[in-house]
């Protein structure tokens, strides 16, 4: 699996969404699943998925579904 | 930031008292997806709360664990000179209710009875406030009645704040002890963030009317009135990642504390992947840091003792021990404190209620 796939089967499995909506319109409580505890939930995933620990910063700043590729670009994870 | 010490006084003894009632969050309807539920518990660490029945209140989780407290201490009821109740949920407006507890609990109307209306830091600024006043000897033992309902003020159709809350009662008990090693604490506040946990109505600056009892829907299952608990989960996160693991660090360097120092961490119990975050930043072995979030969820200013109790009460029956506790919450305000106990009076967990 690519890392891009990877990233999406994150996406698609936290927020139990559908691959079609995963783009620029995918941010911070722009649907119902991405809460603050929805939150939680898919940064520790990608956390295990790529095996890197996100700095809070980058947590915080996670706002988006293309915001979260250009952070885990710092942690060596390529598209 | 304030940096506090208190000399000649140490921790006797904590007692905790929880509803009997339990609340599943698997079984919550808040979820109506597949897997969602699952999905918060794995990432809270939370599975299941006690909630207070109808008719029972913090104050009521507090006399409980407070009159096991004294009792198996032995102290005299006419000996405690202090009593403090921290919690925001009073039991009337006016007044205080430690002046109703001073009477509950059959005290002496010599006691000195305080209310500190915090959440989630409430212990520790219990534990300061009373410290201070028996620090000369003047007064010689007190108690800090920590407790909160959050049950009561979170609405049950939402979801971002229901999973997380549970209700609990503590009772700590202080007493004057000359050249005990000192207790050391941290404190810092950043109000501008008040609102991150946050009741709009109901106070004096927004009196209850007609419009704070509707219910309003703000997302897919999470509505509720003005009169609720309103919870800015990101804000408080980011205030919990970004600043709590450097008030342990700062308390420890302030006080020349090492990590060799301290046999247990005892943190606010907010959820497991934060808290585990700051474990991680701080490098701490993780048998030092004990959770009692999966059963009890987070109690606000009762869940350290309420830890201590369900977690670690022989280690602290029977062990001299030396502690880190770290609070945050509510203010938005940051707490930590180091101290000591030696065979600690710590009464099995008691529940209230059937």
């Amino acid at each position: 699996m690519s890392n891009i796939e990877k990233y999406d089967d994150v996406f698609i499995k936290s927020f139990e969404i559908d691959g079609s909506m995963l783009g620029v319109d995918l941010k911070y409580q722009s649907i119902p699943t991405w809460d603050s505890v929805g939150h939680m939930s898919m940064v520790a995933a990608l956390e295990d998925v790529f095996n890197i620990m996100l700095e809070t910063e980058d947590i915080i700043d996670f706002s988006s579904y293309e915001k979260g590729k250009e952070i885990l670009a710092k942690y060596e994870v390529e598209f | 930031m304030a940096f506090l010490t208190t000399n000649n006084v140490s921790i006797k003894g904590i007692s905790a008292c929880v509803p009997a009632k339990v609340e599943e969050n698997i079984d919550l309807p808040l979820f109506l997806r597949a897997g969602e539920a699952e999905k918060v518990i794995a990432s809270t660490g939370i599975e299941r709360k006690r909630i207070l029945a109808p008719n029972q209140i913090a104050s009521d989780l507090c006399v409980v664990a407070a009159e096991k407290l004294i009792a198996d201490l032995g102290w005299g009821k006419d000996e405690i000179d202090i009593l403090i109740f921290v919690s925001p949920a009073r039991d009337y407006i006016i007044p205080p209710t430690s002046s109703i507890l001073q009477d509950r609990l059959g005290l002496s109307e010599n006691c000195h009875t305080l209310d500190i209306p915090s959440g989630c830091p409430g212990w520790i600024q219990g534990l300061n406030v009373l410290a201070a006043l028996l620090a000369n000897g003047d007064a010689r033992r007190g108690l800090v009645l920590a407790g909160d309902s959050p049950t009561l003020v979170n609405s049950p159709k939402d979801k971002e704040t229901r999973p997380l809350f549970g209700d609990a009662g503590t009772a700590t008990a202080l007493e004057y002890s000359p050249n005990t090693t000192p207790i050391r604490f941290l404190f810092e506040t950043d109000g501008k963030k008040y609102k991150a946990i946050f009741i709009e109505d109901g106070g004096y600056r927004n009196p209850i009317n007609a419009e704070s009892l509707k219910e309003i829907e703000y997302a897919p299952n999470v509505v509720r009135r003005k009169i609720d608990c309103k919870l800015d989960g990101m804000e408080v996160f980011a205030f919990g990642l970004s600043r709590v693991h450097m008030g342990i660090v700062k308390l420890m360097e302030r006080f020349g504390i090492e990590d060799n120092d301290v046999n247990y961490y005892l943190f606010h119990q907010a959820n497991l992947y934060m808290n585990e975050k700051i474990r991680k930043k701080l490098k701490i072995d993780p048998a030092k840091v004990p959770y009692c979030l999966r059963d009890f969820g987070n109690t606000s200013c009762a869940s350290i003792p309420l830890t201590v109790i369900t977690q670690r009460r022989e280690e602290y029956v029977d062990e001299k021990l030396s502690s880190v506790a770290c609070s945050f919450g509510t203010g938005l305000t940051l707490c930590s404190c180091y101290f000591s106990t030696d065979s600690l009076v710590c009464p099995e967990l008691l529940e209230y209620g059937s």
